[in-house]
């Protein structure tokens, strides 16, 4: 079994496509780094237009009243208990800047890269994984290369299973080059990192939204950690999915045509999940994970766990549908 | 040396399983749990507790309640308008309550001011100031930039003031229903418009209609009752906001808020 891995990746190696890919995350990192960058130079020019230069070359004027206003503002005993927790994590969060030395208007390396897999979950991550699995299985038939490994004194199944290896150690692989990347060129361009800074998380799920009643913060590097590991189990179901299709299809055009439209049609899908509960059992709809994380959209009536669950469902039914029709295959055709 | 490449990714790929494995145990921990506590800790219980400490009783008691400028944002030292009160008044101690909230729109103020627990305050308060209908006005402003007609006489406009003018109505009948004497300062608007940048939209001859017209509405509304007061504030702020108007054109500075303060303070 070791064998057949080794010899799986060894035929990817030689396929280049691991290095598309990584001149693929390269450039599309440095486009989003550019305009990252452009972004916060207009954004401090806006700065300097409406407050006067001197907030603009000392951010520490504009970070500090922002604390004070907010400490302030705590202070009011008719808050909410949400409202002053939310607050004294803001504060905290200005505290971290001041203390650190962070321009909080400038993007830092790790705000960098989490905002770039927050961007790519839902999309650009599974795109890459496609283009990197879609033809493990049908490029076996395209290039008719699939006889002469079927007909070795190997079964099948132990075939796919190696298949299936070699998907998860491409997945992986490709976290780990998405995240050096990214981390890598922003840091180029931004300079200033941010890696310990505090980020706010661990909402809770009341009647159906997001609350703030237990948010606290954790560092940055931590959060980033946890974000890449929902979006790698994000991945390898994708890559699921796409090997079902390879073997379904055994054409690389058509796997890659049909994993699209299902993405597509899923981020449009997901805005009547609200009305039309079915929705909620499709795969595409649970891909944007990290958002139970960040807070930043309103899960209706979903949960994390729910999600997972889902995709899991969805996972396992395509890894069993991969062997059923790859044991029975006929290859002659 | 295809072997090497191979043996290189199984290495990087073994260092980022144990990554990712770390990073979905802490999944485990931070993931959104059902909410426990619905019910929010009661504030009413707060301010009885905050009142015992701090003896109002005896005080000069002075409240401030409505809007942000009420609230004092935009003040560094977090006293607003109570910035310039004498620490004392007729030998008792002064005492401020304030009850600022940000974007209060006139509609919202009943519901701040009527709180059970604001009875026995309100009861005993001296002088109520309030600062309200900018956040109103504001809402003129949006729809001009919408390119509605916004003049005076619009409808629109006057739907706006005679809501606010009836939610004003009520709030005084409802404090002097508690409290016969109590003094009433209302805070006048100074230029609500300025921060928008809608003069495309809405002209500055107009804006200044509008918000004359608002003002004196207000005015005449205020002294229809003795002891209520309406307090001018466009002429402290024409040639100054410069000095007296924080970055957003809306908040008055802690210059702003002394003199806005001062002007108060001078009416004891």
């Amino acid at each position: 079994m070791h064998k057949l891995v080794e010899n799986e990746i060894l035929k990817v190696i030689h396929k280049k496509r691991i290095v598309v890919i990584i001149i693929t995350v390269a450039i599309l990192v440095s486009l989003f780094a550019y305009g990252e960058y452009y972004r916060s130079q207009r954004v401090n020019e806006r700065i300097a237009e409406r407050l006067g230069t001197e907030y603009a070359e000392d951010w520490r004027l504009f970070t500090e009243q922002q604390l004070l206003d907010h400490e302030r503002r705590l202070e009011n005993p008719y808050l909410t208990e949400e409202r002053s927790r939310r607050l004294s994590l803001e504060i905290e969060q200005y505290q971290y800047y001041l203390e650190n030395d962070i321009n909080p208007s400038v993007t830092g390396s790790a705000t960098f890269t989490r905002m770039f897999m927050e961007q790519s979950i839902l999309l650009f991550l599974p795109l890459l994984v496609m283009i990197l699995v879609s033809d493990l299985v049908s490029g076996e038939f395209s290039g008719k290369t699939i006889k002469l490994l079927l007909t070795r004194p190997v079964s099948r199944w132990k075939i796919l299973t190696a298949k299936m290896l070699e998907m998860i150690i491409l997945v992986t692989l490709l976290m780990a080059i998405i995240f050096f990347i990214s981390a890598l060129l922003s840091t180029l361009v931004f300079g200033q990192g941010g890696w310990g800074a505090p980020v706010t998380t661990g909402f809770t799920i009341i009647e159906g939204r997001l609350g703030y009643d237990q948010v606290t913060s954790v560092p940055q590097w931590l959060y980033i950690t946890m974000i890449y590991a929902l979006a790698w189990y994000v991945a390898v179901i994708v890559g699921f999915l796409t090997m079902m299709l390879s073997v379904l299809s055994r054409n690389t055009g058509i796997t890659i045509g049909l994993m699209m439209a299902a993405l597509i049609a899923g981020s449009i899908l997901s805005f009547f999940i609200n009305d039309w509960p079915a929705i909620k059992y499709f795969f595409v709809v649970h891909l944007n994970l990290i958002s139970y994380l960040s807070g930043n959209i309103q899960p209706a009536g979903l949960t994390l766990g729910f999600s997972l669950m889902i995709l899991a469902a969805w996972g396992s039914v395509a890894l069993f549908i991969s062997y059923m029709a790859f044991i029975r295959q006929d290859v002659l055709a | 040396m295809i072997k090497y490449v191979w043996k290189f990714i199984l290495f990087i790929v073994l260092i980022t399983a144990v990554w990712i494995a770390y990073g979905m145990m802490n999944v485990y921990e931070y993931a959104p749990r059902e909410g426990a506590s619905q019910i929010e800790p009661d504030p009413l219980q707060q301010t009885e507790i905050d009142r015992e400490n701090k003896g109002i009783d005896d005080s000069y008691l002075i409240m401030i309640a409505g809007d942000s400028i009420a609230r004092g944002r935009g003040d560094q030292s977090g006293l607003g308008l109570a910035i310039s009160f004498p620490e004392e008044i007729n030998q008792r101690p002064t005492e401020v309550l304030n009850l600022g909230a940000d974007g209060l729109v006139s509609s919202e103020l009943y519901g701040m001011i009527s709180r059970p627990d604001l009875e026995e305050p309100l009861q005993n308060a001296e002088v109520i100031i309030l600062s309200i209908g900018g956040n109103d006005l504001r809402r003129v402003a949006f729809l001009a930039l919408q390119g509605e007609e916004i003049t005076p006489n619009s409808m629109e406009y006057r739907e706006i003031l005679s809501q606010y003018l009836e939610q004003l109505q009520e709030v005084r009948d409802y404090i002097r229903n508690r409290n016969q004497d109590t003094r009433i300062i209302l805070i006048g608007l100074f230029n609500p418009f300025e921060a928008e940048e809608i003069s495309d939209y809405l002209p500055r001859d107009l804006q200044l209609d509008i918000l004359f017209d608002w003002n004196y509405q207000t005015q005449l509304f205020m002294e229809q009752d003795p002891m209520s007061l309406f307090l001018p504030t466009y002429d402290l702020f024409k040639w100054n906001s410069a000095e007296y108007l924080s970055f957003d054109l809306i908040h008055p500075t802690q210059m702003g808020y002394r003199v806005l303060s001062d002007r108060i303070a001078d009416l004891f």
